[in-house]
């Protein structure tokens, strides 16, 4: 059985430019990660530690300096159109929209993208729009919803095509913490137990990696400090 | 194709449609240029000592037949090169490229849904041409007129990529797209004949695809050649196709790959 997600020594260097000298910074090195399908991780760290990297060079939208990426057993460099079939990606609702479409006119858009037909894509979004909750909001402007709002439709983009595998970068960011929270167990209900995806999502809370994954990669200064599950790393700081 | 094309229109359409007050500025900003024009080249009519460099034409018609062609082949690229920064502003472009779509493709998109926001927008210039300049349009010169339009089109669409390229890379694609269109009016013929510009300009007018493409368009207009008459045109035309087109996927590739290499493709 090959892995949803699969990462060998995966790394990424930057060059930081100054005056006069260029810093060689390795945003992530020696990561190497297995996601089965159906499961849930999450990319738990401090800022710049490597989590948003990682998560685009899965996503296709950056190229690794060194390592190998594996989605749904396909290479990401030498199958990159199969690869970008196989991934949703849910970035904070803010960016990547076009605020003056309404909902529905920014998921028929992007849905046709993946060569659905006019009569595919309106039955996809009336059942995403249900699933998320956000049928009442379709025909408003993009502009005129709030941050929740806004975070589910981008979770509907990322399932319009029915992707394998969901990757969220910082999902409950700009949210508080009881929408948040509310959030996070609507991934978890709707998207991992009911569509029955594979999801990777990066956080800086800890609360967040426990209530979503099944499994915790921590992140330190673009190297994995430890991988676990929520459970082992619960014993871990009770015994801290 | 088809869905996506239908798609790529519908949503630069509203999308420009949703800012209507700067639309109608735009629009009414074309015309008033188009006006003036008119109304220089018919009350100053005997003021003017024009020779159209080989056509028998007073200077409206010359020049209406310039704007024409320009409005449909370079002001096309501007549209595209604003729409285009927009996209990498607003993080469209990201998920342009997660999408299946090869990224070659969705310039050539872009392209269309421009040509074809501007084929609306200057609907009233084009009458008023039609109106003003008559021509008789005879079938093989509607004909002739198609197939020159459809060539010059394409061999523009390789300036998106070019234009595009310089986006993804530098973030801002106005300069490039200005550069492209103030040269190619000043010395392609548009707003005046090349036998009045320098010897040395006129060997750079030769050098511009939009010369080829204006000039087979006024000899079908005005001298009622067919397409075998402008055949040299088309041909040359293509000869630019088989170059450009060509360079401006690599450019493309290129600079989608420098900027995945960089991590750059989400600044903006």
């Amino acid at each position: 059985m090959s892995y949803a997600v699969e990462t060998v020594n995966l790394g990424k260097k930057f060059i930081q430019h100054k005056k006069r000298e260029n810093n060689v910074v390795w945003a992530i090195k020696d990561v190497s990660i297995r996601i089965n399908p159906g499961e849930s991780l999450a990319l738990l760290g401090p800022n710049a530690s490597g989590k948003t990297t990682l998560l685009k060079l899965l996503a296709t939208l950056i190229l690794p300096t060194e390592g190998r990426v594996y989605i749904d057993g396909y290479d990401i460099l030498k199958c990159p159109g199969k690869t970008r079939r196989s991934i949703g990606l849910v970035v904070s609702g803010e960016r990547s929209f076009y605020w003056r479409l309404t909902g529905r006119q920014n998921l028929d858009f992007f849905a046709s993208l993946y060569g659905l037909s006019r009569l595919q894509i309106k039955k996809k979004i009336k059942a995403l729009a249900e699933l998320l909750e956000v049928s009442s909001y379709l025909d408003y402007m993009f502009y005129e919803y709030s941050s929740g709002i806004k975070q589910r439709f981008s979770i509907a983009r990322s399932l319009i095509h029915e992707p394998a595998i969901v990757l969220f970068d910082e999902p409950t960011k700009s949210l508080d913490a009881s929408t948040a929270e509310n959030l996070l167990l609507f991934i978890k209900n709707k998207v991992l137990l009911e569509e029955k995806r594979t999801i990777l999502f990066t956080t800086h809370n800890y609360k967040e990696a426990v209530i979503l994954a099944d499994k915790v990669v921590i992140l330190q200064d673009g190297r994995i400090n430890s991988y676990n599950t929520p459970y082992e790393l619960n014993n871990m700081q009770d015994n801290l | 194709m088809r869905t996506e094309l239908i798609s790529f229109i519908k949503k630069n359409s509203l999308i420009e449609l949703s800012y209507r007050i700067p639309l109608l500025i735009r629009s009414l900003t074309l015309y008033a240029g188009v006006i003036c024009f008119y109304v220089v080249a018919v009350v100053f009519k005997k003021n003017i000592i024009f020779d159209a460099g080989g056509y028998e034409l007073s200077y409206f018609p010359f020049v209406m037949t310039g704007i024409i062609f320009s409005m449909y082949i370079i002001s096309v690229l501007g549209t595209f090169a604003l729409r285009m920064e927009e996209e990498k502003k607003i993080g469209t472009l990201e998920m342009l490229l997660m999408s299946p779509l090869d990224f070659v493709a969705v310039c050539f998109l872009f392209y269309v849904a421009s040509f074809i926001i501007i084929f609306v927008l200057t609907l009233p210039v084009l009458l008023f041409a039609l109106f003003t300049v008559k021509i008789n349009f005879t079938p093989s010169i509607m004909l002739a007129i198609l197939v020159i339009g459809l060539i010059s089109f394409l061999v523009f669409a390789s300036f998106a990529l070019i234009i595009a390229s310089f986006i993804i890379i530098f973030e801002k694609g106005r300069g490039i797209s200005n550069f492209i269109n103030t040269t190619f009016r000043i010395l392609g013929g548009i707003y005046f004949p090349v036998i009045i510009m320098p010897k040395g300009l006129q060997l750079i007018h030769k050098a511009l695809p939009i010369s080829y493409g204006l000039n087979a368009f006024r000899d079908i207009l005005f001298k009622g050649y067919n397409l075998i008459d402008v055949f040299p045109s088309i041909l040359v035309l293509l000869c630019y196709g088989f170059v450009l087109w060509p360079l401006g996927i690599i450019l493309v590739r290129f600079s989608i790959h420098w900027a995945k290499l960089k991590g750059t493709l989400g600044r903006y």
